[in-house]
């Protein structure tokens, strides 16, 4: 044996100790490794492009901010790491990895390229350090792999299952025995290399893991440990190089599909739906069939680890409707899989016929070429699956029960950890659904009815849209256009008795303030977000392009509101359409009122206030603050948080149309009405008019209504400032 | 089975309605248009008789140009083509005049069912399927709420003050329908879109050979009285003053006990 | 020349319906005013002997066309009886009821004497010899003065308008033959309302409970005023939400939109996605505890009140009134 040159002072190791003519079998299979996680990867890239349309958003440019996605989220875990547990566990197995992974290339520069050339760097203190790093990163991955084990085996979360039921599949379980594999077969072999080597290189004790293990191995002798050595040092090499080949057909497959689908996140603002633009040619609308989803919304279910995190806020999942986020992108996976040859076969075709018809030949048949390779890969990498006969997507695959569940509160979206979009699916899902077949909801029916013949849901007449204001002495623009803010009122407030009372109070506060606005009265229409979310985007339109219309006539600039809805439609989406306006929330615009002294309040109006975040405020538009802030500047009120709440917050049930439909089971509303109820506030505030609505239902629901309130941040700044008597209660009988 | 739908352009049921200042008619001002709710019952029942026979369905509409909608609505749920009848002579036109109309412009097609609604919501007659069905020299059932279709006849159910008629009648026939009857659809986008380039043949008085002579007229239209603010019933404040007040003022002032 | 008032009485089950004797007083009116003879038009099968109650209202004569073919009443059979009638004596006005039979019969009459008719009206006048009928339309939203210039001009009259007065004249019972051709239409089965439930959306009348209700037991005392007044019990959201009431019977924008012309909304307070389903009722009336509620800005009217004493009573009240 060969002595070693390494000594105190100068201390290293072989890099191939015990294992000196394996390197070119290694190579190899590396090699063999490789090519098969490239193929593998390569076939499902194959996939994902041919079943699924053409992606209409830019995915690419402004690399710049989607690098720093990429590195915040994807490499520094930040949206992992916001969930304690999990987070931790994945973290400990990620940046072990990540070192171990570094140390690998280390140890191959230092032999292949550093220690031919006589400049080895991996020596002397470096390389104490880098082997305490080594094994230090080795524990941390068989800490996070046992936290794994217990979360998914033992203590297993609701989350990693639906409703009880683990969804675990064999895949989890190889993935995290080969990562444990992996580590541990690597821990032995250090541990028997320091086993016979231990006397010459004392400095081996910072491998602290191996040293300890090499201790426990006290007494093996020198043949039985170099034969060992070389049978787990093979075991050890196949693990990781099986790794490697297993990720393009496993759960492992995230380690690239989520990164990259970091990369690829929509850099628009939070829920933006692609308006569709040509509705007097296209064929179809919305998602009808899994061909009609585009390529990167199926590349988002490859990117989902079914770690859960949307459904442990998704407040039709938690109120026990059959929808979860997880599930629904699951099994539209589940599907593509499945429909994937007979896509494949169903392109083929109608390129064929095509090509007989004369019809771009040259194109045609590249593209023949091309999908006849993807089917070559269909048969060898999909695994058979049993014939399931023609299911549709949506109804058979996606209920519709699950479907017309989202309240698109964003919940999902805003705490996925891999940067899946599942809401504008759903929508695209809702849109075929309403466009298409008009089937759907009675109740939405006549919503969508309402909306058309009267620009309101409800249907009351649309002349009667300003009359909450009449006696308030505000303009209209059509009386008075040169005014600063248009007051755009929304259906609840000009409709709702109860959402009048907001629209007065905050009409009233902006007097009081003398800030120049005006409304549109019975010009103005419903915003038509409810209609978009519902999937009537035809319907939306129109009622967006009309607004704007009258919008644009008059010149408007800066919008107020007091509807979130309202405000994100204006705000996010009509500038799709030519409406380019500064929009401010009432809770945003009193908040500035209050910071620039042009209210007062005065008078201590409520003692504990639970503030509900709004869906369309809070997630979709980061309005978390402003509303805060201003109950706190009311005097003597102390604000109480709900568990759940700023982007954890729980929808109040009404967002993504559900507003007017049927809610069966356990309502939404009475569920965060308790949650608000244990906050043991006597007030609920609000900042949008449907939530509004939905509070005062659950306090009634919960026998609460005599003893809370539901009010309207807006209501409880005009009493705070103090500036009108309270009429009291009149008995009609004795006047 | 080739069906013929009548349908009116009403204003909504929801609309403000102004009468002009001189009492000549109503201001259409400011006024969404609509189908009318009881014709488009009758679209709705020939489309499922449609999709149950096949067949044709087409639409038959008197009114002026803006009528059109109202003919491409119906045509967007699922309609075959569209008549529309425009001439500035049949506009003030009464019942009858109406019903010569669409008899005239009826009178060359097959068919074998005819829809019309019960009443318009804007006139509310109720008497142009009936006038129809006898120029036409066919049965009519009116106000029907259930409809079955077997062979030459049809079996239709008919609500009358505490009961329910099922009438048998031959075909053809004319059906009025009336809510109940059936939810009529919502049409699709593709319906929407294909009803733009479906055929509309546009018939003037002259071409239907009437006249459009009205013998009802409306002379004057007035506002109606104003409904008096909500009464809070209070008689002698105790609970059997009020509900005996409260029995009284429905059975005698509302009349609606 | 046209000459007298005729009206078309309505029977039922061998008996006449109240809406005759409205017709009858009314047709004596007109006809005192033009100074002309009123006739009625009885068609039916075995209806002779109902001619005198006709007189004892101001009927001249009575024109009785007995046929069994016209029992049940069928659209064509009643249309071609009154109209042999009526050309024979070519009256000046012919008055039928707006109910659901003379609605029927009276669109299907303007067809056969190619006249105009006045549907629904709630007023008659003459002015210079000529009938002037007021009707509501759109619904009520405005009211249409109407003239006829053709002969019979024909109105219907919308029952419960027009006052009854007695005024007993000779009623001289004309019998009249009518060759009935062939009928093209029968009635199969008559199916008699039988109190059983009827859905909201069809209802005259809608008595509805809201959270109010305190309890699905306490539904009875809605059910029984209900069974009185052939009225359809509905609910709010509320009430269905805690389970007191089946889906089928919810008012709302979520639920049924009905348009009875009588709503009573009993402990329900008024939420605009109620309001969307029972607006366009014609008359709503709101029991409430709390005076505030929104309900009663809709009401005709209100009793502001515990609902489960204001109902009971209503229910004496009306049991009283109904004999």
């Amino acid at each position: 044996m060969e002595l070693s040159h390494f000594k105190i002072g100068h201390e290293g190791r072989e890099v191939f100790w015990n294992a000196e003519h394996f390197e070119p079998f290694l190579f190899f299979f590396t090699f063999i490794a490789l090519v098969i996680f490239a193929y593998g990867l390569y076939r499902r890239w194959l996939i994902w492009s041919a079943i699924g349309k053409a992606e209409p958003e830019d995915r690419k440019s402004n690399w710049k901010v989607r690098l720093k996605n990429l590195v915040i989220d994807g490499l520094l875990q930040r949206k992992v790491l916001q969930d304690r547990y999990p987070g931790i566990m994945h973290a400990l197995i990620f940046f072990g990895f990540l070192l171990l992974f570094f140390g690998a290339a280390f140890d191959a520069t230092e032999f292949h390229v550093a220690e031919p050339l006589g400049f080895a760097f991996l020596t002397g203190k470096f390389y104490l350090f880098f082997s305490f790093l080594m094994d230090l990163a080795g524990l941390a991955i068989l800490v996070g792999v046992f936290m794994a084990l217990d979360r998914r085996y033992l203590s297993k979360p609701d989350r990693l299952g639906y409703r009880g039921k683990p969804d675990n599949t064999p895949d989890d379980a190889i993935a995290l025995l080969l990562i444990a594999g992996i580590v541990i077969t690597g821990f032995f072999i250090e541990a028997l290399r320091i086993a016979v080597t231990w006397q010459q290189t004392p400095w081996e004790v910072w491998s602290f893991v191996g040293w300890t293990l090499a201790s426990a191995l006290n007494g093996i002798s020198e043949p039985t440990a170099r034969a060992l050595h070389k049978g787990m040092w093979w075991v050890h090499t196949f693990l990781a190089l099986g790794f490697i080949a297993y990720i393009p057909f496993s759960r492992l497959l995230h380690m690239i599909t989520t990164p990259a689908n970091y990369y690829m996140a929509t850099l628009r603002p939070t829920g933006t739906i692609e308006p569709i633009r040509d509705f007097e040619n296209a064929e179809s609308f919305g998602v009808g069939t899994i061909e009609e989803f585009t390529w990167k919304q199926l590349f988002d279910s490859d990117a989902c680890t079914r770690c859960g995190r949307c459904q442990e806020g998704c407040p039709a999942y938690l109120t026990g409707k059959p929808l979860s986020p997880k599930k629904l992108i699951q099994d539209i996976k589940t599907y593509w899989l499945e429909k994937a040859p007979a896509a494949i076969q169903a392109k083929k075709e109608e390129l064929r016929a095509k090509m007989a018809a004369g019809e771009e030949t040259d194109k045609c048949a590249k593209v023949l070429a091309f999908l006849d390779k993807i089917d070559q890969a269909i048969d060898k990498y999909v695994p058979a699956r049993p014939e399931t006969g023609e299911k549709a997507l949506v109804g058979e695959v996606i209920s519709l029960d699950e479907l017309w569940a989202c309240t698109n509160c964003m919940y999902c979206m805003e705490n996925c950890s891999a940067a899946i979009e599942h809401v504008p699916k759903i929508i695209g899902m809702r849109q075929y659904k309403v466009l298409m077949e008009a089937d759907f909801a009675p109740e939405l029916q006549l919503t969508y009815r309402n909306m058309e013949n009267n620009s309101n849901p409800w249907g009351v007449g649309s002349h009667l849209r300003g009359e909450w204001a009449k006696d308030l002495g505000i303009k209209t623009l059509a009386e008075d256009p040169n005014v600063e803010y248009l007051f755009y009122v929304g259906c609840a407030g000009s409709f709702d008795d109860r959402g009048k009372k907001v629209s007065i109070a905050f009409a009233k506060i902006l007097q009081a303030a003398g800030v120049s606005f005006g409304i549109l009265g019975s010009e103005e229409g419903c915003c038509g977000d409810s209609a978009m979310r519902g999937g009537n985007e035809y319907l939306y339109q129109s009622l967006a392009q009309a607004n704007i219309e009258v919008m644009n006539g008059y010149g408007v600039k800066k919008i107020l509101t007091i509807c979130p809805h309202g405000y994100n439609a204006l705000k996010k989406d009509y500038p799709h359409f030519g409406g380019n306006y500064e929009v401010y929330h009432h809770t945003e615009f009193i908040a500035k009122l209050i910071s620039e002294r042009k209210i007062k309040l005065k008078k201590s109006v409520a003692d504990y206030v639970t503030y509900h975040d709004s869906c369309f405020l809070g997630r979709y538009n980061d309005i978390y603050d402003e509303p805060r802030k201003v109950l706190k500047a009311v005097p003597g009120l102390q604000l109480l948080e709900m568990e759940r709440n700023l982007a954890k917050s729980f929808c109040c049930g009404a967002g993504g149309a559900r507003m007017w439909m049927e809610e069966h089971g356990e309502r939404i509303n009475d569920a965060r009405a308790k949650q608000a109820i244990e906050t043991g506030a006597q007030t609920i505030a609000v900042g949008c008019p449907f939530c509004l609505t939905m509070m005062s239902d659950g306090l009634k629901t919960h026998g609460k209504d005599e003893t809370m309130n539901a009010l309207d941040i807006a209501e409880i700044v005009w009493k705070a400032m103090d500036l009108e008597e309270e009429k009291p209660p009149v008995d009609v009988c004795k006047t | 089975m080739n069906i013929i739908a009548c349908v009116k352009q009403v204003p909504d049921t929801e609309a403000q309605i102004k009468v002009k200042a001189d009492g000549s008619g109503i201001d259409e001002g400011g006024i969404k248009w609509v189908m009318n709710p009881y014709d488009e019952f009758g679209v709705e029942e020939a489309l499922r008789l449609k999709e149950k026979f096949g067949g044709e369905v087409t639409i038959v509409c008197l009114g002026p140009a803006r009528a059109m909608e109202t003919i491409r609505t119906a045509l967007a749920m699922g309609a075959d083509k569209g008549i529309h009848i425009d001439d500035p002579a049949l506009y003030e036109a009464d019942s009858y005049a109406t019903a010569e109309a669409l008899a005239a412009a009826i009178k060359g097609l097959p068919y074998d069912i005819i829809f019309c609604g019960q009443r318009a919501i804007d006139d509310d007659s109720g008497q142009v399927g009936s006038i129809l069905a006898e120029l036409l020299g066919i049965p009519v059932v009116t106000m029907v709420t259930k409809l079955e279709v077997e062979g030459n006849s049809a079996k239709a159910t008919r609500p009358i003050e505490g009961a329910q008629l099922v009438i048998s009648t031959s075909l053809p026939c004319v059906i009025t329908a009336t809510k109940g009857l059936n939810e009529p659809r919502y049409a699709s986008l593709p319906g929407i879109m294909k009803a733009k380039k479906k055929p509309v043949d546009i018939k003037n008085a002259a071409a239907l050979g009437v006249s459009g002579a009205s013998k009802a007229k409306v002379v004057k239209f007035v506002p109606p009285p104003a409904r008096p603010p909500g009464k809070i019933i209070c008689a002698d404040d105790t609970p059997e003053g009020k509900a005996a007040e409260l029995v009284k003022l429905l059975r005698e002032e509302a009349k609606v006990i | 020349m046209a000459k007298g008032v005729f009206f078309v009485a309505e029977c039922r089950d061998g008996a006449l319906r109240k809406v005759s004797f409205e017709l009858a007083s009314t047709a004596r009116k007109l006809a005192d005013q033009l100074g002309d003879e009123v006739g009625a038009i009885l068609c039916g099968s075995g209806v002779e002997s109902l001619a005198s109650e006709l007189a004892k209202y101001g009927a001249d004569k009575v024109f009785v066309v007995d046929n069994p073919a016209l029992e049940p009443y069928t659209t064509g059979a009643h249309a071609q009886a009154v109209a042999q009638v009526v050309k024979d004596n070519s009256p000046s006005i012919l008055l039928c009821a707006a109910s659901a039979q003379g609605k029927d019969l009276s669109a299907a009459l303007v067809g056969k004497l190619a006249t105009g008719m006045a549907t629904d009206c709630t007023d008659l006048r003459i002015e210079n010899g000529r009938l002037v009928a007021v009707r509501p339309m759109y619904a009520g939203k405005c009211y249409g003065e109407v003239v006829i210039s053709s002969d019979p001009q024909m109105a219907s009259l919308r029952p419960n308008v027009f006052p009854v007065v007695e005024c007993a004249k000779a009623g001289q019972v004309v019998k009249v033959d009518v060759a009935l051709g062939e009928l093209k239409t029968k009635v199969v089965e008559v199916i008699k309302d039988t109190g059983g439930k009827i859905d909201v959306t069809e209802a005259n009348i809608v008595i509805s409970g809201g959270r109010g209700m305190k309890g699905p037991e306490n539904f009875a005392i809605l059910e029984e005023l209900a069974a009185l007044l052939g009225a359809a019990v509905g609910a709010s959201r509320a009430a269905v939400d805690a389970g007191w009431r089946p889906q089928s019977d919810q008012v709302g924008q979520t639920g049924k939109v009905v348009s009875p012309n009588l709503y009573i909304a009993c402990g329900i307070s008024g939420a605009i996605q109620h309001l969307a389903g029972m607006s366009s009722s014609k008359y709503i009336v709101a029991i409430n505890k709390d005076p505030e509620a929104p309900i009663f800005q809709k009401a005709d009217y209100g009793v502001v009140d515990d609902l489960f004493k204001v109902v009971p009573e209503m229910t004496k009240e009306v049991k009283k009134l109904l004999g």
